[in-house]
């Protein structure tokens, strides 16, 4: 659409009425009026004059801000105070987080994330950080450039940098490493945390070698001794966790043994229980019942229920393996008297199945569907997790009492009688003698 | 000596007034072999002939002669073709004299060099274009040797609006080299700030096209480490002459590995060439031309000088060795042979395995070559 305008344009050669030319008029008088129009009255003059003379001017390092991006205006601030070491490492940073994009390929959704360069916040804390790392390796202040690192480290694990936090974990653990004669603890430290970082990303093994590092150095220091068996332990049960072979057994023994050296007798006895359960599974029965009698006496002394309930169990389960009835009847009803004083709760629900668990195995199935029954009304009226083992156990119990049954008429062929069975389900229908 | 000719300004036609090629003014003499180049006095006509007249004398003969008519429009496509690709050739050989003369600290006689280098780049290329800034830059460290900082100031200014006008599509090679010269500038005039300041975006830039460990960002390096001496913070100084020995140390035993190793290649062969043909056949990146040999030079010269000074603390013996070292290479790599064993003397102590291999390929490198050289004899006297 072509521009119009509500008054008439005049032309170029027209004149106007004092007979001046279109030059004139279009060109040098608006500058003319402009200057009339615009004077101010004086004060403001002056005002203005006052204002402009306080501004401060822009020195050539404020307008080269405007011209620049961030990663330069930050590279040259740092160039200039002469920090080229942290100049490097950001280049490094940048160039590594691109190669890996592009090696990852374009559509990778873990690089949805907008690059390192486009974050101000990020790239500002970073070059500050690197900025008093350099400083104190200057100066020689070897613990402060530690410390430095880990703060980077940290600061990037809150924001979920996960790459670069474990980057300056690592960074942390040369410097702690090679200048470890100042302060041992610091390596130690970074051990831990490079475990730790390694345990998050998954890598367990490398995580493994860590937390060992970690103990061994931290012989000498009370503390961070325990804090180290305890990791390791923890370790060793993950481990053990993920590989169901006779490694698996290996590790749970080592995670026992690194146990036992925290000094923490809540975590030492709990290993054991572990240990014991392991034993169970692989079918060594003997030392099961060593390391769960260790569990149950631990569990007395302390008066923790639930977990007397768990070792009497499990110990109840051990006994009835080696065919010992008595013992593990012995270990039920002492597990049932303790708890029988609250009858509702779950623990008692659990005490009953577990006595109906070792009856029937027994073939006691009459005593096995008494217990069963109470176990089952309770986990019933309290909707509890167990229902479903209750319930399971519950039938079980009923059908391999009326197997024998069962087996009697199918030999005598007796279809009719098992279908009118069948039909009302009744117990009697079955044990009932034939007429 | 070039010869002249008397030349009365009133002899030419209408509109031709030949100017002086130094500075300008109309010009009284004329150079005899060639009859292109006037000057206005003896003493511009010397200047210019040591510095560059002499060498180009003939060329320019053939670039600036009156060119006949010529019938056919290829014909004359294809001489201007010809014509612009000498001048091209041209421009390259006076910015490398202009260079050399910079280096050798000829600053007189790098001005002529440069201003021709300028004269035919505006030729060819316009007065804006990217490509006169490296003219401009040559002129501006001649000024700046000569210790005439308004001059250099005048060149630097000019590089830097050419560089501005290309709103950022120059390429960082160039506005890093510019930047650094500015920083020479600052140097001079003891504004270390603006020195710094420059610098940073020098180093940036370098950085950024070279990669952050190339031997081209040494010196930038090298002289925020003289900027920061100059504003007594050395242990800045100290981190960045580190730096700067290691970036050289490591380049230079890279140049040696890949010359020694072309040379092993040659024995195992049992080809007899002879050194001079080891020289041509070797790889662009085993060489070290002119620009490169002299920056080291005097780089580690200061970098000598500067661990001499302030020698504290285990750490120096490595550093005065690396430097050693770097010494020793630089005078294989330049065919000295007899400051190659001079400066392996000066190296004590040193418990780097590196250093011992290099001097071992060097030593045997040696000793090939002095066999061959008395095979060479003896086949010559049995001729």
């Amino acid at each position: 659409m072509a521009e119009t305008t509500v008054y008439r344009q005049k032309q170029a050669n027209e004149s106007s009425p004092k007979g001046q030319s279109g030059f004139y008029r279009n060109v040098i008088l608006p500058s003319k009026t402009m200057k009339e129009k615009t004077k101010l009255p004086l004060n403001q003059i002056k005002n203005a004059a006052i204002a402009y003379e306080k501004q401060s001017t822009l020195r050539k390092e404020d307008t080269e801000k405007f011209r620049s991006s961030l990663q330069r205006q930050l590279s040259t601030d740092m160039l200039r105070n002469g920090y080229h070491h942290s100049f490097r490492e950001l280049c490094a940073i940048l160039a590594w987080q691109k190669d890996d994009r592009e090696r990852l390929g374009a559509e990778h959704p873990l690089h949805r994330r907008p690059l390192l360069d486009a974050e101000p916040d990020k790239l500002r804390f970073l070059c500050q950080y690197l900025n008093k790392a350099e400083e104190a390796e200057r100066r020689c202040q070897y613990s402060n450039m530690y410390h430095n690192y880990l703060e980077l480290a940290a600061y990037f694990l809150k924001s979920d940098d996960r790459w670069l936090s474990d980057y300056f974990y690592e960074k942390s653990l040369t410097v702690a490493q090679t200048y470890s004669q100042f302060d041992p603890q610091l390596a130690a430290e970074a051990h831990l945390n490079v475990g730790l970082a390694y345990e998050r990303r998954g890598d367990l093994m490398k995580a493994l070698h860590s937390f060992i590092k970690y103990r061994e150095l931290s012989e000498d220091f009370e503390n961070l001794k325990t804090d180290a068996s305890i990791q390791l332990t923890r370790l060793y049960m993950k481990l053990a966790q993920r590989r169901t072979d006779a490694q698996s057994l290996q590790y749970v023994v080592k995670a026992y043994e690194a146990s036992a050296q925290t000094g923490d007798k809540k975590v030492e006895n709990e290993t054991s229980y572990k240990l014991g359960q392991a034993f169970l599974e692989h079918g060594d029965v003997d030392s099961a019942l060593k390391y769960l009698h260790r569990y149950y006496n631990y569990c007395q002394d302390v008066n923790d229920d639930e977990g007397f309930g768990l070792a009497s169990e499990a110990l109840a389960i051990c006994y009835q393996k080696k065919a010992n009835v008595e013992k593990s009847t012995e270990y039920l009803t002492k597990y049932l008297q303790k708890v029988s004083d609250k009858e509702g709760d779950i623990q008692y629900a659990r005490a009953c199945s577990a006595l109906g668990f070792i009856h029937n195995t027994l073939g006691q199935y009459d005593s096995s569907i008494q217990s069963l029954s109470k176990a089952y009304s309770i986990s019933l009226a309290n909707s509890h997790a167990d229902l479903d083992r209750n319930r399971v156990l519950f039938g079980m119990a009923h059908g391999m009492k009326l197997r024998p049954f069962f087996n009697d008429h199918i030999d005598r062929k007796n279809t009719k009688e098992l279908l009118q069975w069948k039909c009302t389900r009744h117990e009697s229908f079955l044990t009932q003698p034939q007429p | 000596m070039a010869t002249t000719e008397i030349v009365y300004p009133l002899a030419f036609p209408k509109s031709v007034a030949h100017k002086c090629e130094i500075c300008g003014k109309t010009a009284s003499r004329m150079c005899a072999k060639c009859r292109v180049t006037y000057y206005c006095s003896e003493e511009h006509q010397a200047t210019d002939s040591n510095g560059i007249h002499d060498k180009i004398c003939s060329t320019l003969a053939t670039i600036r002669a009156k060119q006949p008519f010529l019938p056919s429009e290829e014909e004359r496509r294809d001489r201007d073709r010809e014509i612009r690709e000498k001048k091209l050739r041209l421009i390259e050989v006076t910015r490398m004299i202009g260079e050399r003369h910079v280096f050798q600290s000829r600053y007189d006689a790098a001005i002529p060099a440069a201003l021709a280098s300028l004269k035919l780049a505006i030729e060819v290329h316009g007065p804006r274009s990217v490509e006169l800034i490296p003219s401009y830059l040559v002129l501006a460290e001649a000024s700046l040797g000569l210790k005439q900082l308004n001059q250099c100031w005048e060149y630097l200014s000019q590089a830097q609006y050419t560089v501005l006008q290309q709103q950022d599509h120059a390429p960082p090679a160039i506005t890093s080299q510019v930047a650094r010269n500015m920083a020479q500038l600052s140097i001079a005039r003891r504004d270390y700030d603006e020195a710094a300041r420059h610098l940073a975006n020098d180093i940036y830039d370098a950085s950024l096209f070279y990669g952050t460990e190339h031997y081209k960002v040494a010196g930038g390096y090298f002289l925020l480490g003289k900027v920061f001496k100059l504003m007594n913070r050395l242990e800045v100084t100290e981190s960045l002459y580190t730096q700067v020995t290691q970036m050289w140390y490591n380049h230079l035993r890279r140049l040696l590995q890949s010359r020694v190793v072309f040379s092993d290649m040659e024995a195992v062969l049992g080809k007899q060439d002879n050194d001079e043909d080891d020289e041509e056949n070797t790889t662009n990146p085993s060489k070290l031309d002119l620009a490169t040999e002299a920056e080291a030079h005097n780089t580690l010269q200061t970098l000598l000088a500067y661990r001499h000074e302030t020698s504290h603390g285990p750490t120096t013996l490595q550093e005065l060795n690396k430097i050693y070292h770097c010494f020793t290479i630089l005078y294989f790599l330049a065919r000295d042979y007899i400051q190659v064993r001079d400066s392996m003397r000066n190296i004590k102590d040193c418990s780097v395995r590196e250093i011992d291999e290099d001097q071992q390929r060097i030593l045997k490198f040696l000793d090939q070559l002095n066999r061959m050289k008395a095979l060479m004899k003896r086949q010559q006297q049995e001729n």
